[in-house]
């Protein structure tokens, strides 16, 4: 029973010292607040069930990623008319202070959102300042592979955030 | 790109999710699924939920009618045909379990998700279908027994109605659990190519190597569960008209 406690107060301590990280997965992989509460939820009970299992031979912020970003990927929206009622919401929960910083970071989550969702993950990691090895490691591709690939997603991000601010 | 990881840097101070906080672990266990591993669970979570409803009706049949000897060989013949398929969940639940470990790298998990959806899951679909007829049929037995305190005999009319609606159950059950998980498969099958390293490639050949051999079983199966039900069912209409 106190190893079950023990057990849950260094989970919830660890997911405390990473919810930011949650909360930027979350944000790239979801366009709307409802959708953005039903992936952290479900992070977080994939990142629960898997704790019991993770062993500290890897970094913890390596099994994280992976565990976070996984289920991210594979978390499935059938409903498409949401689509339409998303934007709006997004929109009220950035649009709500209007600086010129935010302005950048709404683009930023756009252009992001035109990518598809193992390049968001790779790029997200990468914008983590996460090395090459950490990234090959949690996608499940070479090295090589990854820097090819991070190029081309810049590029075509590079080019993505152009035509929005010709808009 | 500096103003890529500015504008990322940024993200900190408004990425709150107002509400949501990692207070307690109780408090996200209820969460609605939308992972593909969620949803699967949650298929292997109701097909269990009606095998113990089955077990239950077995069981109280078993003790109600306990001195008629037709009701006690029908009940025997499910009970051993719902042990064979619990202990078949089980080792599909555990499959999945080990296919759906999201600890590991993307493509891993996608690739193991994929083979698990594609080969296995045929079967447990199977499986999970004849839950309805194993709980619908002592279900009936004892509906009729707590309804007249004994049996009653049924019409033809009654005795087509309730095997039509117990196969209709199953069947459709099946069709729509092998619906819901085809979605899945192509969702999946997207993001491995969207790996580009051969990876959709790699896990299909593992696939279509045993393919051949699943479908010749798979066909066995089916026809083995019809077999037993067309058995069970004509037992059934013996005993009760």
């Amino acid at each position: 029973m106190n190893q079950q406690r023990g057990h849950k107060g260094s989970f919830i301590q660890l997911m405390e010292a990473n919810k930011g990280i949650i909360h930027k997965i979350c944000l790239m992989y979801t366009s709307n607040l409802a959708d953005k509460e039903d992936l952290y939820q479900e992070i977080c009970l994939q990142l629960w069930r898997s704790f019991r299992s993770y062993r500290s031979e890897s970094k913890f912020s390596t099994w994280l990623y992976q565990v976070a970003l996984n289920t991210a990927i594979s978390s499935v929206r059938k409903d498409r008319r949401q689509v339409e009622t998303v934007q709006l919401d997004q929109a009220e929960h950035f649009v709500v202070r209007d600086s010129e910083r935010e302005g950048m970071t709404q683009m930023l989550f756009k252009a992001l959102s035109k990518l598809n969702k193992v390049d968001r993950a790779i790029i997200l990691l990468w914008l983590e300042e996460k090395e090459y090895a950490e990234i090959s490691e949690v996608i499940g591709i070479s090295q090589s592979a990854v820097s090819v690939r991070l190029v081309r997603i810049r590029e075509r991000l590079k080019s993505i955030m152009k035509n929005l601010e010709d808009e | 790109m500096n103003d890529l990881k500015n504008g990322w840097a940024n993200i900190d101070e408004f990425a709150g999710i107002p509400g949501i906080g990692i207070t307690s672990v109780e408090k996200f266990k209820q969460g609605r699924s939308i992972s593909i591993a969620g949803k699967v669970r949650g298929i292997f979570v109701r097909d269990f939920i009606f095998k113990s409803l089955a077990f239950l009706f077995i069981v109280l049949n078993l003790v109600l009618n306990r001195t008629d000897p037709d009701i006690r060989l029908i009940n025997a013949i499910l009970g051993v045909l719902w042990i064979i398929f619990t202990l078949l969940g089980i080792k599909f639940y555990r499959e999945f379990k080990r296919s759906a470990d999201p600890a590991r790298s993307s493509r891993d998990n996608l690739s193991s998700l994929l083979t698990f959806l594609t080969r296995r899951f045929p079967y447990q679909a199977m499986i999970a279908a004849t839950s309805y007829i194993i709980t619908c049929l002592p279900g009936i037995l004892l509906y009729i027994v707590a309804a007249f305190g004994h049996l009653q005999p049924l019409s033809t009319e009654k005795y087509i109605f309730y095997s039509f609606m117990g196969i209709l159950g199953t069947v459709s059950g099946y069709i729509l659990d092998i619906r819901a998980v085809r979605h899945h498969i192509l969702h999946i099958k997207i993001c491995l190519s969207d790996l580009n390293d051969n990876a959709l490639a790699l896990a299909s050949q593992k696939i279509e190597m045993k393919r051949k051999m699943d479908h010749i079983i798979t066909i066995l199966v089916q026809v083995a569960i019809l077999l037993a039900f067309v058995g069970i069912l004509a037992l059934f209409k013996s005993v009760l008209t």
